[in-house]
């Protein structure tokens, strides 16, 4: 098999298998009496890897629109998104519809980890994103403070009860994303530094 | 008596030192270099930035190319365009430069530029331009005005100036980012504290822990004995209480806004002067090689007929904006008067361009403008080092950082008038005293603004005082009295000390520099010196360096520590400097002498003594030999 023939088999098989894992989610109820714990088990395994592994290789796919800043920014939405809805920010949500943004959590935590990896691999921004990054969470932490009032106390209060919507719901996808920022953008910062210097010293000899 | 030449020799302003070098050195000193001399003593802050400051901008520069390429879509010339690039690798080779450019093609219309990083060098062209000079290559009447324009772009990488203006401009972008993201950064968490300081003084974590209940009693101790206990608590929140936030931010803005505003007067002032001069030289470098002017002149006719490309729309629109906006600049360049609108130039005018290939000396400025450059800038540095972020040093070493970078500068802009049989000693007077005027200028305005403020406002003059005081001094505490008892006694104290500081200055200058002129009018008289043309110039950097560390080190350092500390005279650190200052002076005193007795006043030719000092164009009495033709440029107008 060729190699271009085996992308594109790939992504037809990657497409097809977001389209079952969708049908899946919504076809078999979220609250169904599975017959067995292991049954449930390999549900759940499936649901999650086969959505890691579509996410992964869709992002590689689509590179070209997942290095532009606008393609990258697509991810932390999804990311934040899904994680208000999965922490029950909004309420009487159904089951099925809870499990969809559960999986979308999981799913977008790990691809915003991989275009991240594509942005920084293509763009010498590594630095900057660390920069910024940190910039822009002591400013969220400033409004954050302003507006929501002593967050060391909703966060010891929020600890009371762990099934309701926290108030800090924007906690999550920060750490989230900046879980993945630090240390890819070190990487990045020294894999370009790095490859600068071959290109000046070595391939240009 | 000398042989005078029939009409006067022109000067070779590529053996003098460069100018475009000056400059650039003068811009990383005034960045790198007081950023460093405020990490001396300092907190790690100051290291990770100056660490930053100097490497950044190294990598942002090895990494130009690539930029260059992206910018402008650029891609290698092809072998359609291998007439071209042939006459590129024989210019080189004509002018021995250490590697060949590559031509780099663009489908925008872009001025013909260099580029590059330490070995990747690159002449960036138009597509359009590139055909049109090869097009104009077949016809041999204009064969060597295309030879000129080569030869300018080459004489670019020959002088060294594409790195110094690339690193320049990867200095300023990297000042720029990291100055504009510290003031986001500290300011947010300045304001966060300041925010956050009265929840947390009355914060009881020991509460907040028990409230938890979802937390077994076990778990709930457990935690609480990981936490500071009641008393560590209580004597951290009154650590806290003590410190006035509003002097962290004051303290904050007043170490980094000055960086911004400088880092901007150099992009705008400096960086574009150091563009300007760049093009003189290597217009000159043209010259000498061609040995005549006229093609450079017919060169400039040629390169101005760029005719503009269809683009796609996206560009299109751009380029209408672009054109809108330069219009716009335009008219509002068209009110203000020339020598303004000069100073914000890239290029040079054709006209100074044409003044300077005429007469060379023309590529330099005159000694006021020299002067009063030289002295914004030398203000500027002292205006930095006494930001609070540098004042540790400042506070220490208060004469070395503006007498020495300021000495170097100006002995290097007399090398010129010394060739030219001038004495020195005018120029040399009224450059420092212009220098000397310009931070006395500034030190009178601030007392007369204290002074206006004291007698309007003497309230606000003093909160004014003392949250400059606190702030400069790093001391956060709020304050809970008045810093001075008298102020009418401070300013008067305060004007006292720095005046005194100008006068000291003044004094070093003179001497320092007075030395210098009185060692390279000697120096200018070995005309036996072996290789002269390659290695005179350098021993007179030699010289300028060994005076510069002798009199920084044996005699700045004992004078400073003698008014600003005579307790620390004899300190090991004042003894050991000033003693390697002397070994250094010695040394070098002892290498001077030798060989003005080996070289000065001989002809390389005949060997006869050659009296008197040196004027450009002196030959040998005896046999007619010219005497360092090297200062002297070859060429017809």
């Amino acid at each position: 098999m060729s190699r271009v023939s085996l992308k594109s088999w790939l992504t037809r098989l990657a497409w097809g298998l977001l389209a079952l894992d969708i049908l899946l989610i919504f076809v078999v109820p979220a609250d169904a009496n599975f017959s067995s714990l292991a049954l449930l088990i390999i549900y759940s395994l499936w649901l999650i890897f086969s959505l890691l592994f579509i996410s992964t290789w869709l992002i590689i796919r689509y590179r070209a629109f997942f290095r532009t800043w606008l393609g990258w920014a697509v991810l932390p939405v999804l990311l934040t998104t899904s994680s208000v809805v999965v922490q029950g920010v909004l309420p009487g949500l159904h089951p099925t519809l809870s499990l969809f943004f559960a999986m979308l959590f999981v799913t977008s935590v790990w691809s915003f980890g991989v275009a991240t990896l594509i942005l920084l691999l293509y763009r010498d921004v590594g630095l900057g994103l660390i920069a910024w990054g940190t910039a822009a969470v002591v400013w969220l932490f400033l409004l954050a403070w302003r507006f929501q009032g002593n967050l060391l106390e909703l966060w010891f209060l929020s600890l009371n009860n762990p099934n309701g919507p926290s108030p800090l719901w924007w906690f999550n996808p920060l750490m989230c994303i900046f879980g993945w920022i630090i240390p890819l953008g070190i990487a990045g910062f020294l894999w370009h530094t790095i490859r600068l210097l071959i290109h000046e010293f070595w391939q240009s000899s | 008596m000398n042989e005078e030449p029939q009409h006067s020799p022109k000067l070779n302003i590529l053996a003098l030192p460069n100018q475009t070098t000056i400059l650039f050195g003068l811009i990383v000193v005034v960045l790198i270099g007081s950023v460093i001399a405020g990490s001396f003593d300092s907190q790690p802050f100051m290291w990770l930035l100056a660490v930053g400051l100097l490497l950044l901008p190294l990598r942002a520069f090895l990494d130009w190319p690539n930029r260059e390429f992206r910018r402008y879509q650029l891609a290698d010339a092809g072998s359609e365009f291998s007439d071209l690039t042939h006459i590129i690798q024989e210019e080189a080779r004509t002018i021995r430069l250490a590697r060949v450019p590559k031509l780099a093609l663009s489908e925008q219309d872009i001025d013909p530029h260099t580029f590059g990083s330490r070995r990747r060098w690159y002449i960036g062209l138009s597509r359009r331009q590139a055909l049109q000079l090869q097009e104009d290559l077949k016809d041999e009447s204009k064969r060597p005005a295309i030879r000129a324009i080569i030869l300018h772009e080459l004489y670019h990488f020959k002088n060294g100036d594409y790195w110094q203006m690339g690193y320049t401009q990867a200095l300023l972008r990297t000042a720029a980012l990291f100055m504009t993201w510290a003031i986001v950064f500290l300011l947010g968490y300045g304001f966060f504290l300041l925010l956050v300081q009265p929840e947390v003084l009355r914060l009881d974590i020991a509460a907040l822990v028990n409230q938890i209940e979802t937390l077994s009693p076990e778990l709930k101790s457990f935690y609480i004995t990981l936490l500071p206990s009641a008393g560590e608590w209580a004597a951290a929140q009154q650590k806290a209480a003590e410190i006035d936030l509003r002097f962290v931010l004051y303290f904050i803005s007043s170490a980094i806004l000055p960086f911004i505003i400088i880092s901007a007067v150099l992009w705008l002032f400096f960086y574009r002067k150091l563009l300007r001069i760049r093009e003189i030289y290597a217009d000159a470098g043209v010259i000498q090689t061609q040995k005549a002017t006229s093609f450079l002149i017919s060169a400039f006719f040629l390169t101005s007929r760029i005719v503009p490309v269809g683009k796609p729309f996206h560009l299109s629109i751009l380029n209408e904006l672009n054109k809108l906006s330069q219009n716009i600049l335009y008219k509002i360049d068209s009110l203000l008067p020339k020598f303004v609108t000069r100073r914000f130039s890239r290029y040079p005018d054709v006209e100074r361009r044409l003044v300077a290939l005429v007469d060379p000396l023309k590529a330099f400025d005159s000694w006021a403008v020299t002067a009063f450059s030289l002295g914004s800038l030398a203000l500027i540095l002292e205006i930095l080092l006494s930001t609070p972020l540098m004042l540790p040093y400042q506070g220490q070493w208060p004469l070395h950082f503006s007498v020495l970078a300021v000495s170097v500068v100006v002995t290097l802009a007399l090398v010129t008038p010394l060739v030219l049989g001038n004495p020195g000693w005018r120029p040399m007077l009224k450059i420092i005293c212009l220098v000397v005027c310009l931070r006395l200028a500034w030190l009178l305005f601030t007392f007369a603004v204290m002074l206006f403020l004291l007698v309007v406002a003497p309230e606000m003059f003093i909160q004014i005082m003392s949250a400059a005081i606190i702030s400069v001094a790093r001391y956060s505490r709020s304050l809970t009295g008045p810093i001075f008892d008298n102020p009418q006694l401070f300013i008067i104290e305060a004007a006292w000390v720095n005046t005194q500081q100008v006068f000291i200055v003044l004094a070093s200058l003179i001497l320092l520099i007075g030395g210098n002129i009185l060692l390279l009018r000697r120096w200018l008289t070995w005309y036996s010196f072996p290789e002269g043309q390659r290695l005179l110039m350098k021993t007179a950097y030699g010289v300028i360096a060994m005076t510069t560390a002798f009199f920084g080190l044996a005699v700045l350092t004992p004078v400073t520590n003698f008014l600003l500390r005579p307790e620390e005279i004899l300190s090991p650190l004042v003894v050991v400097g000033v003693g390697f200052g002397m070994v250094i002076g010695m040394i070098g005193l002892v290498l001077f002498l030798y060989a003005h007795r080996k070289y000065a006043g001989r002809c390389p030719r005949c060997g006869q003594d050659i009296p008197g000092p040196y004027h450009l164009g002196k030959s040998c009495d005896a046999c007619g030999e010219l005497l360092h033709p090297w200062l002297i440029a070859e060429y017809e107008l």
